[in-house]
């Protein structure tokens, strides 16, 4: 797939034992030229909404930044979204559990 | 970040799970729907790893993966590690276990992928994307107290999922998977058990009488190496 719009990373700061990854990512992605917008949530079921209303034509990729709880709502608010449109799903592990990252291999920020 | 820079994009399943409601035409429109109504990536929870996710949410912050554990010697001491009894059919058929109509377990968990909390894996057989929901259940009467359901428990996390060849869990598995609570063993099935403890995905859910469970193949694309995820 091509980048040819930004990833917008939805990043829960309190997952986990909220180790800030932000630095990480933004270094990472700034040594790779790929443009991201950072949407960081605030409160249970804000991930869900963000995925489910955001201009989903503005983006190439939705990341999903935290833990198993912020997975599974940025995949249930794309899933709801009235328009049906999806994007490819990246996760980036920052939780206490980490099940869906553990299952596919993705082990390490 | 190394899957996100090298996008390489895979097709999984998702399955959704409807709570309380035979089909979505049913279901509450608006945020109420929210619900009845969740597509699971992972795995679900009825029954006593339902009540351990329940008691581990708030102690997961200061305890992590050692919450879990804490969370059953709670729910041991309130008593809690008794048979529930269910009426499960897959795709159609139901499941019967030692002659009886329903299934009487203490763990009962469906699978879309094969890691369960604190690093256990309890059903090695479960695929993302393979079209099919799996069900576990412990089916082992003997080890359906407090130190039988550790020692799996222990031997889940430990032994990446080899313990299932003790034969202490049935695994079924099927497209379509409906859960219907019947009651605790040891108490006359009645109607008004009240609401039932139902995890998926960590998230802390309530149904009242019964949950369904249907894959959705190729639902949704994640940014993974496939090669490592069927290798292992």
């Amino acid at each position: 797939m091509v980048y040819d719009k930004p990833i917008c990373i939805i990043y829960n700061p309190n997952s986990g034992k909220k180790t800030n990854l932000v630095p990480q990512i933004e270094k990472r992605l700034k040594d790779e030229k790929i443009e991201y917008e950072l949407l960081p949530t605030g409160k249970r079921l804000d991930t869900f909404f963000f995925a489910r209303d955001l201009d989903i034509e503005k983006y190439s990729l939705l990341v999903a930044a935290g833990g198993d709880g912020t997975y599974h709502e940025v995949v249930n608010g794309m899933l709801a979204r009235p328009d049906k449109q999806k994007l490819p799903i990246g996760l980036v592990p920052n939780g206490s559990g980490n099940d869906l990252c553990s299952s596919l291999d993705i082990k390490t920020v | 970040m190394d899957y996100i820079v090298n996008r390489e994009v895979t097709l999984v399943d998702t399955v959704r799970v409807l709570i309380d409601h035979e089909d979505e035409e049913s279901l509450p429109t608006g945020d109420d729907r929210l619900n009845f109504m969740r597509h699971m990536m992972i795995n679900s929870a009825m029954s006593m790893p339902a009540k351990v996710a329940n008691e581990a949410i708030p102690m997961k912050k200061c305890c992590g993966k050692a919450s879990y554990t804490i969370a059953t010697l709670k729910e041991a001491i309130k008593c809690n590690v008794r048979q529930d009894l269910f009426n499960v059919t897959v795709d159609g058929k139901k499941v019967t276990r030692e002659g009886k109509d329903d299934v009487g377990t203490v763990l009962l968990m469906p699978f879309n992928g094969k890691n369960t909390g604190a690093g256990m894996i309890i059903n090695p057989f479960a695929v993302m994307n393979d079209g099919l929901v799996d069900l576990t259940f412990m089916s082992d009467e003997r080890r359906m107290g407090l130190f039988g359901i550790a020692d799996l428990l222990d031997k889940a996390a430990k032994k990446g999922g080899i313990q299932t060849y003790e034969n202490a869990f049935t695994h079924v598995r099927g497209k379509s998977i409906r859960i219907e609570f019947y009651g605790s063993h040891k108490r006359k099935p009645k109607k008004g058990f009240g609401q039932q403890l139902l995890g998926i995905d960590g998230e802390d859910l309530r149904f009242s009488n019964f949950v369904k469970y249907d894959c959705v193949p190729a639902n949704v694309e994640f940014l993974f190496n496939p090669n490592t995820y069927y290798n292992d």
